[in-house]
């Protein structure tokens, strides 16, 4: 059995101020820093979500969306100032994926980053799936 | 010079880097000011080598904040952040650009809150690489 672990509601976004999110976290953060073409050129740190555990509180209207390979994945960018917050990830299409750099208290939060193989993602993609399971 | 290649992931803007110090010299930076940290960008800049930069002008978003000093170059289609250009100089955003070896290597981190903008356009003058923006159609 799983203990519920206690969860709180910490707000984001990109730096021009347009996008800002808010997403359930534990008091420790697991985040993975992958390793693919993508995620390394915009520095993503990786914070999966379920659905009911993310929400975008304004800006939907200055997302712009990049897809490529398998066009799964829904790369998310403000229009403005390009940062990537948020985005729908190919490995956990009914969940989403934060970038923990964009947390607002991202220097100051307990995070263990562990690296995941992005390179080799069709080996590795299946033990993320369980991170946007919605609490049973 | 030595000469290093890349650009953002959609391929709309290449970057070459060129530089006579040995790459093992070259130090990598990692600013960490707000819009920096949220990029995890890492720096790498030669006063004496060139940077050169040729994208599509439609391709590219020039984003400015806080003194407005330098236009951040953003992909407009992929959101990749290649580099900071102010005037005729310039600095590479090696993880944005992804070259290697540089963007892999750890990166000494930065703090510039507070500097005056004279001394920032000092430290730019003394640091940055000349740079050269090729635009095409």
């Amino acid at each position: 059995m799983t203990a519920a672990i206690a969860q709180h509601w910490l707000s984001g976004g990109c730096h021009c101020g347009a996008v800002r999110f808010e997403a359930a976290l534990p008091e420790t953060v697991e985040a993975q820093s992958c390793n693919c073409s993508m995620c390394e050129k915009v520095g993503f740190v990786h914070v999966i979500v379920p659905e009911s555990r993310f929400r975008l509180t304004s800006g939907e209207g200055d997302l712009k969306s990049y897809r490529f390979n398998s066009g799964v994945a829904e790369h998310l960018f403000c229009a403005t100032c390009g940062v990537k917050s948020f985005y729908r990830p190919r490995s956990n299409p009914d969940g989403w994926s934060v970038n923990a750099r964009c947390l607002d208290n991202w220097d100051g939060l307990d995070i263990r980053i562990e690296p995941f193989d992005g390179r080799n993602w069709e080996a590795h993609a299946g033990s993320l799936a369980h991170l946007s399971q919605e609490a049973s | 010079m030595r000469a290093y290649e890349g650009g953002c992931h959609c391929g709309a803007i290449h970057a070459r880097f060129e530089s006579d110090i040995d790459p093992d010299r070259l130090e990598v930076r990692a600013c960490q000011c707000s819009f920096c940290v949220r990029r995890g960008m890492k720096a790498v800049s030669d006063p004496k080598g060139q940077l050169t930069l040729r994208f599509d002008n439609a391709a590219v978003r020039r984003y400015r904040f806080g003194t407005g000093m330098a236009d951040f170059l953003i992909c407009a289609q992929c959101g990749d952040f290649i580099a900071a250009v102010s005037g005729d100089l310039g600095v590479l955003n090696v993880v944005g650009a992804a070259i290697q070896p540089f963007a892999d290597r750890p990166a000494t981190a930065k703090v510039f809150d507070g500097e005056t903008s004279e001394a920032r356009g000092a430290r730019w003058r003394a640091g940055w690489t000349p740079v050269a923006l090729e635009t095409v159609q």
